[in-house]
């Protein structure tokens, strides 16, 4: 069967008690995550397949039908349910609830339960550049759910608070709480990046700006561009590896460079462990993944 | 602050369910005497050390399936942080348990019997996640728990 299902309705009444993942979402035809979660699967011997379900928000309604089939595993969430799967789960990590966002729903004895994985991808790519970062602020551009995952994981990475840059911080900061997971947060705008910069031992890039196929696209100028010399970089884009604004990083000379791509994968890493309670072949996936998207460039 | 790691000759899902629930930690913690569940995230721990009773309200901040659990402390005499860490080892057959627990009064520098409880800390984690390990994997930790629940289902 394709990994990509795009009529709901037909599979809710084909599936029968063959265990099943997935990923639901609207898009999610670009998605990435079959290829490697039915890697997984394969690599632990186990049994079934993953899924993408393209649920538009409208199509809501069949979610709790999907859950409900007796071949139900797990399912991560994306865009545009991320926030709004809260209210149908029967129990939600605190951590997410503090993110606002569930991104893997597990069916446990006492119900659904929801997580949020990003922030565990998150550590995991940061965790070998946590002595740069430690005691120091960290600029995290952007404000959406990406955003919010970036600020939860930097309790674990030591920063000492994180600055929210957006274009409306005043905006930004109505809407926002005023620390996540127990890191402060300050909200300030781009004009203020360059003496932001000064300061931070990190930035994180979580806006779609110089995502495929707009690739010549930065979230930040060249002028401020200089000031990330001797700083943490990292996109949270995956796709292309090098983005516009790494580039502008690594000619900055900034103290290391990361794509989203090792965060992809660990975030995918712990919802199969919460799934199955077996190890995610995270070596692998990156492989098929790097092959996969050279492919499509 | 105390971390221990210990291997556990069972299964990620095993271990963890066995360590999610802070009502059963005064089953292999002796420094802790009584764990109560106010709801599904908050906990009240109850302990005495050099006669004085010591209790505090814990949140669950962080409950990862099979990857994280911690908690911290929002009110009470002693201030408990606590993060155990799961990972998988031998494809999910093994599992290693990294146990971090930090006691500190609100107020001021430990003294007395308080403060060798703190500076034991460590040396105590280490026998009790010893203890926990061999009770889990010959199964004694499961009928423990069993038992209780049968006392309060009698209650």
């Amino acid at each position: 069967m394709d990994n990509l299902v795009t009529d709901l309705a037909a599979f809710i009444r084909q599936q029968g008690k063959e265990p099943f993942y997935g990923v639901m979402g609207n898009p999610v035809a670009q998605s990435k995550s079959p290829l490697i979660h039915n890697a997984a699967l394969k690599a632990n011997g186990l049994s079934g397949s993953y899924y993408a379900f393209e649920i538009p928000q409208k199509s809501f309604a069949f979610v709790g039908q999907l859950l409900s089939m007796p071949g139900f595993r797990g399912m991560n969430v994306t865009i545009p349910h991320k926030s709004r799967i809260i209210d149908i789960l029967d129990s939600t990590d605190p951590l997410a609830l503090e993110v606002g966002a569930v991104n893997t729903i597990a069916a446990l004895r006492n119900g659904f339960a929801g997580y949020n994985t990003d922030v565990h991808g998150f550590v995991e790519t940061l965790r070998n550049s946590a002595l740069l970062i430690a005691g120091r602020p960290a600029v995290i551009l952007g404000s959406g759910g990406a955003a919010r995952a970036a600020v939860a994981s930097l309790r674990e990475l030591k920063a000492d608070h994180a600055v929210v840059v957006s274009r409306k911080p005043v905006d930004t900061a109505r809407s926002w709480p005023s620390a996540i997971n127990r890191v402060r947060i300050r909200f300030d705008s781009y004009a203020s990046l360059p003496s932001l910069l000064r300061e931070a031992g990190l930035v994180i890039n979580t806006t779609p700006v110089g995502m495929f196929p707009k690739t010549h696209a930065s979230p930040i100028d060249a002028g401020t561009a200089q000031f990330l010399k001797g700083i943490v970089c990292m996109d949270a884009i995956y796709n292309p590896f090098q983005t516009q604004f790494l580039k502008q990083a690594e000619f900055a000379k900034a103290k290391a460079t990361l794509n989203g791509l090792p965060m992809f994968v660990h975030q995918a890493a712990a919802s199969f462990r919460i799934w199955t309670g077996k190890r995610f072949p995270v070596a692998e996936a990156t492989e098929l993944l790097e092959v996969e998207l050279k492919n499509n460039i | 602050m105390a971390h221990q790691r210990i291997e556990v000759n069972l299964p990620l899902a095993k271990v963890y369910e066995s360590l999610n629930s802070p009502v059963d930690f005064p089953r292999f913690m002796t420094g802790i005497e009584e764990v109560n569940k106010i709801n599904s995230q908050t906990f009240e721990f109850k302990t005495t050390i050099g006669g004085e009773e010591y209790k505090w309200t814990t949140n669950i901040i962080d409950d990862l399936r099979n990857t994280r659990f911690a908690w911290i402390t929002i009110n009470g005499n002693l201030n408990q942080t606590g993060t155990i860490r799961f990972t998988p080892l031998d494809n999910g057959t093994r599992t290693r348990i990294d146990f971090t627990l930090d006691y500190r009064p609100f107020f001021g520098e430990a003294e007395g019997e308080l403060k060798t409880f703190i500076d034991t800390s460590e040396e105590q984690l280490q026998k009790d996640l010893e203890a926990f390990r061999d009770a889990l994997e010959n199964g004694t930790f499961k009928e423990q728990t069993e038992v209780s629940d049968k006392e309060q289902a009698a209650v």
